[in-house]
């Protein structure tokens, strides 16, 4: 994996999308949002490219702008009113302030859904699940192993059917059906028939002994315990900020932002930092190979 | 102290009336290789399952099998699991979980290792199985043989005393048998590992091992070096499983040490140096003016648009009436030609004629089926239906028919496939050759004029070797052809007609089939590697036996 953040300890992944996700959801600031939004961009331009930026825009520019027109046709609360509807309502703009803003809280959740994808393996939920829930982590390996050998065993049995004249795609809607039927039926048996051979194989190999453990492959280290001392401080500040009201965001009946004070300032550039986390990560180890490599 | 001893186990099954082991006494010394043979149904698998608790099946149970002079019920679950280590048959089935590193651990993470020890275990498994590269892998993406590989290595992490295998190489294509049974022997020479095998591929593991064990109807016919069980053997159904050179020897009446390999065999064979060259092996058919069933015209193919081309420019020709294997390596586009023909891709420059008819014309279904039968490498992915009669009529029912032509077609399909005990069976409960009968028996039914079969003897025993080769052959001779696309040299060197070499997507090489072996070095059945220089005419067992009892 070429990504910096993505290599880190799982744990430390986890705490960062907590704080930066529930920061997003919990406290819709605009401020807050724009910066948590601007991250997410330039983390999925880090890992995707511009292609892969431009989709996630795709997907997630459309949802802000239902949600910025459509909650002032259905909500009328606030007291600016900057017009009226056909049916009489008033438009009001705290109404369309704050569709904007659920808009966009719901576009840059989009944008850090995608990247969690990419960073949070398989492998890494399996570990984190595996300290409270060992028996689902195991679970979950499991049906990830099973789906694609379903899924190819499904696909062979298609085509030996086409081989003898019972072709899926051909034929009226009704023989479809009944073929379908006959194949998942064939399926149903295959599967409890492999689940023996695979039960057996777990009995053989001691599972079902008491005490398990669990193997992974991931290292704690001083320097992951810096970075999660570092993320839980911007976060905790942000919080502080938020409960002290010196990030304050009220939408009805009348539209008030807090003040651009020191603090708030303060509070402002430390979400920032710890939005852009990964993307320091991947900065730092950039150059310090180009340094290096203009040593060598 | 022997490591497992079976003492008189007598075991049947619930609802069966005969016992599936009678009074079987077995001792395994430590650092043995043992190879347990016999037919399907000798009741092989379910003596081997009685060496591990977690294995045994369920039933009535006299005698005892101890494990280290301990009866094995009293041996706790814990050791059981570390010491005695079980690999079986399905390699997909065994693998629990979805990556390669979690696979191999998890054998480790059931006995409660700490993390430092399987770090360790796991780094000394990866790098004697060679499996470095392999770790981050999702299991699924691996091929057969590497599965298979994996699950040896994700037992032999756990340490054990014993290595049990249940018939491990039995779906898996010739090389890759080859080199996990040479894994296992590195393991039990260099590392002193017992081993019991159960394993049809008897020419590969006899001279592998110490002790061959031969059951039959659930008792020992035979516990003895590998030798003497192949003298013992020479008039048994099972001779046909022994090494090429000891069915030589044995079917010659030699004297002297029975050879076991083909550095052996060409030692004895020397004997007739000189005294031959007067059998001469019958001429085969010329081809030429037989009509020509299925063609590929300078076929090219690749699956993606950017990728390689699997396919350059292939030319074959398939006469009537023939078996014609075409062989090669994996990955050497085998499959893929039979792909083309049976109408499941198309290629994107040259032309595939059956009968003289380019294969687009014929529209969906009116290919595959009516002139074309496939018999896909799985055998179990055609049937649908719990029980094999049921099965059959399934697909019969179907066709445009009368009832009388139904009932004839399903009783001269029955009979051609020997499938008769077997009707009121589930599929899945047919041994691997039974299941290639009544799998082949459902393309018959379809009536097909060109049968393509991908990979037949993959999973067979000898003996259903022979009966599935005497069934094409007579096919054949009712006018049908057969196509295959086979890695087993020795099935092709008995019963095709013509060979082809495919190598690169090209045909290197397309000739009757015994002046094909016979021309080749590398390629070619035992036989012939071993006659070579003494009979060079000769390609099977039976040549090589005809040419030595006509010159002595």
């Amino acid at each position: 994996m070429k990504d910096a953040f993505a290599r880190c300890h799982p744990w430390l992944n986890l705490v960062f999308y907590l704080w930066v996700m529930g920061i997003t959801i919990f406290c819709m600031h605009p401020v807050l949002l724009g910066l948590s939004g601007v991250a997410a961009c330039g983390y999925l331009l880090r890992l995707r490219g511009w292609k892969g930026l431009g989709r996630g825009c795709a997907l997630a520019l459309p949802v802000m702008v239902l949600s910025a027109v459509i909650n002032p046709l259905f909500s009328h609360q606030g007291m600016t009113v900057l017009g009226y509807l056909p049916s009489g309502n008033p438009v009001t703009l705290e109404s369309l302030l704050y569709g904007l803003c659920t808009g966009g809280m719901m576009g840059v959740m989009v944008l850090w859904c995608i990247t969690w994808a990419q960073v949070m393996t398989s492998d890494k939920i399996i570990y984190l699940c595996g300290k409270g829930f060992p028996a689902l982590s195991l679970l979950i390996s499991m049906v990830l192993r099973f789906l694609p050998h379903f899924t190819a065993q499904t696909q062979r049995v298609m085509e030996a059917q086409r081989c003898v004249g019972r072709d899926m795609r051909q034929g009226s809607v009704w023989q479809r059906l009944h073929q379908g039927g006959r194949v998942l039926s064939i399926l149903v048996t295959w599967s409890l028939e492999t689940s023996v051979d695979t039960a057996d194989s777990m009995k053989a190999r001691g599972y079902g002994l008491p005490g398990r453990t669990q193997y992974h492959r991931y290292r704690w280290d001083l320097r992951s315990t810096l970075w999660l001392a570092g993320m839980m401080g911007c976060g905790i500040a942000v919080l502080a900020g938020v409960a002290t009201k010196e990030l304050d965001m009220r939408y009805a009946p009348l539209w008030r932002m807090n003040e651009a004070t020191v603090v708030a300032c303060v509070c402002y550039g430390l979400y920032g930092v710890l939005c852009a986390v990964p993307l320091i990560l991947n900065g730092v180890e950039d150059w310090k190979w180009r340094y290096w490599m203009c040593k060598i | 102290m022997a490591l497992l001893d079976v003492q008189n186990l007598t075991f049947s099954y619930p609802e069966r009336e005969t016992p599936a082991l009678s009074g079987v006494n077995l001792r395994v010394e430590r650092g043995e290789f043992v190879v347990v043979c016999g037919g399907s149904g000798s009741g092989k698998s379910t003596l081997i399952r009685h060496f591990k608790s977690a294995l045994t099946p369920h039933g009535q149970r006299q005698g005892q099998v101890y494990y280290q002079g301990v009866p094995l019920e009293k041996v706790d679950l814990r050791t059981q699991a570390s010491q005695i280590g079980f690999v079986m048959q399905q390699p997909a089935q065994q693998l629990v979980t979805d990556k390669v590193w979690h696979e191999m651990a998890f054998g480790l993470e059931n006995l409660g290792l700490e993390l430092e020890d399987m770090h360790l275990r796991l780094a000394e498994m990866a790098s004697y199985f060679g499996l470095q590269s392999w770790m981050d892998r999702n299991v699924w993406e691996l091929s057969g043989g590497e599965q298979q590989m994996l699950n040896l290595a994700s037992v032999m992490a756990m340490h054990p005393e014993v290595l049990v295998l249940d018939e491990p190489t039995s779906q898996l294509d010739p090389m890759a048998a080859t080199e996990f049974l040479h894994a296992i022997q590195r393991l039990n020479e260099h590392m002193g590992l017992t081993v019991v095998l159960v394993e049809h591929r008897l020419d590969e593991v006899f001279p592998m091992a110490d002790r061959v064990v031969v059951m039959e109807g659930g008792r020992v016919l035979w516990d003895d070096t590998p030798r003497r069980v192949g003298q013992a053997t020479a008039d048994h159904p099972l001779a046909v499983c022994t090494p090429v050179p000891m069915r030589i020897f044995h079917g010659a009446y030699g004297t002297g040490t029975c050879p076991m390999t083909v550095k052996e065999g060409r030692a004895w064979l020397r004997q007739y140096q000189g005294k031959s060259s007067q059998a001469q092996p019958e001429p085969t058919t010329p081809t030429a003016d037989l009509p020509v069933t299925l063609e590929a015209r300078e076929v090219w193919f690749r699956y993606e648009r950017h990728g390689a081309d699997v396919l350059q420019g292939l030319n074959l020709r398939v006469p009537r009436g023939q078996i014609y294997a075409l062989m090669g390596d994996n990955g050497g586009g085998k499959s893929t030609a039979l792909s083309l023909f049976s109408g499941a891709n198309r290629p994107y420059r040259g032309k595939i004629s059956v009968y003289g008819r380019d294969g687009k014309e014929y529209k969906g279904n009116s290919l595959a089926g009516k002139v074309l039968g496939v018999l896909p490498q799985n055998p179990q992915t055609l049937f649908v239906r719990d029980r094999v009669e049921e099965d059959l009529w399934e697909l019969l029912r179907d066709l445009p028919l009368s009832q009388e032509e139904k009932n004839a077609r399903l009783d001269w399909v029955v009979e051609q496939t020997g499938l008769e005990g077997l009707l009121g069976q589930h599929p899945y409960d047919l041994s691997g050759g039974e299941q290639q009968r009544a799998a082949l028996a459902k393309v018959l039914l379809l009536d097909p004029e060109i049968l393509l079969l991908d990979e037949p003897t993959k999973g067979l025993d000898g003996c259903s070797k022979q009966t599935l080769g005497k069934l094409l052959q007579t096919l054949t001779q009712q006018g049908k052809t057969v196509w295959m696309v086979s890695h087993d040299v020795e099935f092709c060197g008995s019963y095709a007609h013509t060979c082809g070499l495919l190598f690169g997507g090209r045909l290197v090489s397309e000739q009757p089939a015994r002046t094909f072996f016979a021309g080749n070095h590398f390629y070619t059945t035992a036989a012939n590697q071993m006659a070579r220089g003494v009979f060079p005419q000769a390609v099977t067992v039976e040549d090589v036996v005809k040419a030595c009892t006509q010159s002595q």
